[in-house]
């Protein structure tokens, strides 16, 4: 007897996969993770609820000056360790280009997750059209990290 | 028997050198329970007001690899967690707990905005 998925046999060319045989999701989470808090953290515990294995880009300290004019209050390496020391993360790479292709061809991920605040914007845009253009889906979570980071340099300088 | 240790400190500022402390406390037990001073200890110790408030503080160790559990820390929690060993972290100005080894820094963060930020105001520990 020929055994069957979803009613068709097994070699039909739509019969439907088993959950459990689907391939595991690999999210992708880049940012640049400085003086790591809990606006941060909550981004990750988003991240990993909606992907099997996470793994999470470091920007470098060139790129971040590249993209918003800013230096890291803490070097890339320490940043790299920090977010490795957490549970919620599977792996850590270094992300050096805005253009996201270039760490997808070397991580291979199959969503990549990004602030709300370039939803709708040119620069999101170009970016859901990239990965478009290579499978990968973009998944927007609301942008509060930016305020916590501002916040805490504006204590840290004042103290 | 799994041996247990009692780790604490305040953990502000979460860097590369509370994460070498948790892994010198996982070097040495089984299950590690970190205690997390609040912030009128903290500031009683140290002199000034932890830069990242407890709730925070709290979440984010509870997420280091390694940590067992993070709960707030308080005069009778060793004996609650049914620890083995307590531990201190250097530099955060807690009384002397008997019976409890300071581990200090093997690591520590370069980054001088961190380390200003975290400078205690006073050089004595205070009890």
């Amino acid at each position: 007897m020929t055994s069957t998925r979803g009613g068709l046999p097994v070699e039909h060319p739509e019969a439907s996969v088993d959950v459990e045989e689907r391939r595991a999701v690999l999210g992708y989470v880049p940012g640049a993770w400085d003086m790591f808090h809990v606006g941060h953290l909550n981004i990750l515990r988003r991240a990993r609820d909606l992907c099997d294995r996470l793994v999470v880009g470091v920007v470098t300290d060139e790129a971040l000056f590249a993209a918003k004019s800013k230096h890291p209050v803490v070097p890339l390496d320490e940043r790299m360790d920090v977010v490795r020391a957490l549970d919620l993360v599977d792996g850590v790479v270094v992300d050096r280009s805005s253009d996201k292709r270039e760490v997808w061809s070397r991580v291979g991920f199959d969503v990549l997750f990004k602030g709300d605040d370039w939803r709708g914007t040119p620069k999101g845009a170009r970016l859901e059209a990239d990965m478009a253009s290579i499978g990968v889906e973009v998944r927007y979570f609301p942008y509060t990290a930016h305020t916590s980071s501002t916040l805490l340099r504006a204590m840290l300088a004042d103290r | 028997m799994t041996t247990t240790a009692y780790l604490v400190g305040s953990f502000d500022l979460l860097h590369v050198g509370h994460l070498d402390v948790i892994t010198q406390a996982r070097e040495r037990c089984q299950r590690l329970v970190v205690g997390v001073v609040d912030d009128d200890l903290v500031t009683r110790s140290t002199g000034r007001p932890p830069v990242v408030p407890l709730d925070e503080r709290l979440a984010l160790v509870g997420h280091v690899r390694g940590v067992g559990e993070a709960v707030v820390h308080t005069v009778d929690r060793s004996r609650e967690v049914g620890a083995d060993e307590v531990l201190l972290v250097a530099g955060d100005g807690l009384a002397v707990l008997a019976d409890a080894e300071t581990l200090s820094f093997r690591r520590q963060t370069s980054s001088a905005t961190l380390l200003a930020a975290l400078a205690r105001k006073q050089d004595e520990e205070v009890a």
